[in-house]
């Protein structure tokens, strides 16, 4: 029976159906019961996705990405079976993004399969209720390691020119506090994971109360928080703990460290000051934003009122089974 | 007086590198602002996306112009509006770290708030400019060099 199971399942990925959920933020994509020898292509079975939003559906990508790409195996997309979810997928870049991190297969004995390489903005008006939800492409942070902070200058260029126009003095948001916040984000995502990072943007706005929601994430492919702070107490010395420290630190210590101001793994660059983690999170606390992080085998909920001890940080971190790597989730009602 | 609204007077929204405020400044003087002969000049932030070092290098330029010149009267005022964070460590990174006229090159570690405090004070005594800043957030004003 474990044979027919296996053998039923071992060239395709199933992909999770609800991309607008945080519920996908814990489906982990496994490579463990594919074939290792016989099939190199695996089908990424995307035929059940229901629903989608950028802000879920970059983290889900990042994930895919992450759990795939290090085996020598060619991918085969297996489209979503609803039209309008598929456009949505092509418009947002999701298929490209995955195309340009893993070995795509887009031709074969039967079929072409076309991927749209041109970003759009994907605008769904609900005309009943007068609400509309935009889904921005998935922005790719670019990490370049001989001029570090060009991703970082191009996305804060983009998102000024996205998010100011369409919130600035028309909702009650504080938009430069938030791009303020999600500058510091992406600068210090690609100061300590040193790699692409992908950040996703939603926005849904009640055009008749002028309220709305935005929600984003923010994902990398480094080690985060967690792994950054242990490897740094490896090799560097911290005034009040003993060299061996690391060996005994949980997460709520690492973290609790890095939400220290003036605290940094960086060293001393001169455009890295160690503010980065507190100011996320004095930003978020006074924007109202509720934001959070999966970190190692965890979920954390940053923003809460918690103080920042072990006993804090204990409290609001939720154990998972197995790594989903790193990332921000930020949702604010305004 | 002299004010200066960085959005709605120029349509900037982002001032976040040395570059971005060199191109302002030069706007600026285009436009014959700040003149000497003024008192005060007033600097509002509003829809701004701003970071530290960039902000600095502004607020520097602007210290530098209501600096005492030959014939024109001391006591001056910045006065500075801004929104963000409104704990004092966000403002006073945002406004003044980076800054040359203060020599405030690193950040605030635990406990150094108050040397911030002395150095920036001191600086502004002996150049005659009193700031004040103004958050959206915060009741009262900041009023340096602290008394």
């Amino acid at each position: 029976m474990d044979e027919l199971i296996l053998r039923r399942d071992k060239n395709i990925v199933k992909i999770w159906p609800y991309l607008d959920d945080l519920s996908s933020f814990v489906y982990s994509y496994r490579v463990g019961h594919l074939s290792q020898d016989l099939n190199r292509v695996v089908n990424l079975d995307f035929s059940k996705v229901k629903r989608i939003n950028s802000s879920v559906a970059a983290f889900a990508l990042l994930n895919l990405c992450r759990a795939l790409n290090s085996s020598g195996r060619v991918y085969r997309i297996v489209m979503p079976e609803d039209t309008a979810i598929m456009h949505t997928m092509q418009n947002i870049c999701f298929f490209s993004i995955l195309s340009d991190k893993l070995r795509v297969n887009t031709l074969d004995l039967f079929q072409e399969c076309h991927i749209n390489r041109e970003p759009r903005f994907v605008v769904e008006h609900d005309e009943a209720r007068n609400i509309r939800t935009t889904s921005f492409p998935i922005y790719t942070i670019r990490y370049d390691k001989n001029s570090e902070r060009k991703g970082y200058k191009e996305f804060s260029r983009w998102v000024l020119a996205k998010l100011h126009p369409m919130l600035f003095r028309k909702y009650d948001v504080d938009v430069v506090m938030l791009i303020e916040l999600m500058n510091e984000m992406v600068k210090n995502t690609q100061d300590h994971a040193q790699s692409d990072a992908l950040l996703g943007l939603t926005i849904t706005e009640n055009l008749d109360s002028r309220t709305g929601e935005l929600a984003f994430s923010c994902g990398d492919f480094g080690i985060g928080i967690h792994g950054t702070v242990l490897n740094y107490l490896r090799v560097n010395e911290v005034k009040g703990l003993s060299p061996d420290a690391w060996r005994s630190f949980s997460i709520a210590d690492s973290y609790q460290m890095a939400f220290t101001r003036g605290f940094s793994t960086y060293g001393n660059k001169k455009h890295n000051k160690g503010l980065g983690l507190p100011t996320i999170l004095d930003l978020a606390r006074e924007l109202g934003l509720d934001l959070s992080a999966l970190d190692t085998q965890a979920f954390l909920l940053i923003d809460d009122d918690g103080q920042n001890t072990h006993a804090g940080w204990r409290q609001r971190i939720f154990s998972l089974d197995k790594s989903m790597g790193f990332g921000y989730y930020g949702r604010l009602k305004f | 007086m002299t004010k200066i609204n960085v959005f709605d007077d120029y349509e900037i929204n982002a001032l976040c590198s040395r570059e971005d405020v060199d191109a302002f400044i030069k706007r600026l003087k285009d436009r014959g602002v700040p003149c000497l002969i003024e008192n005060e000049i007033v600097i509002d932030f509003d829809g701004c996306v701003a970071d530290y070092d960039a902000t600095a290098h502004l607020i520097d330029y602007l210290l530098n112009e209501l600096r005492p010149h030959e014939g024109h009267e001391a006591n001056k005022t910045l006065t500075v509006k801004m929104n963000g964070s409104s704990k004092k460590e966000f403002i006073y990174h945002k406004l003044f770290l980076g800054s040359s006229i203060f020599g405030l090159t690193d950040k605030i570690r635990d406990g150094e708030m108050d040397e911030w405090d002395k150095k920036i004070s001191n600086s502004l005594l002996a150049n005659g400019i009193t700031m004040c800043i103004e958050h959206n957030k915060l009741n009262n004003p900041i009023i340096l060099p602290q008394r």
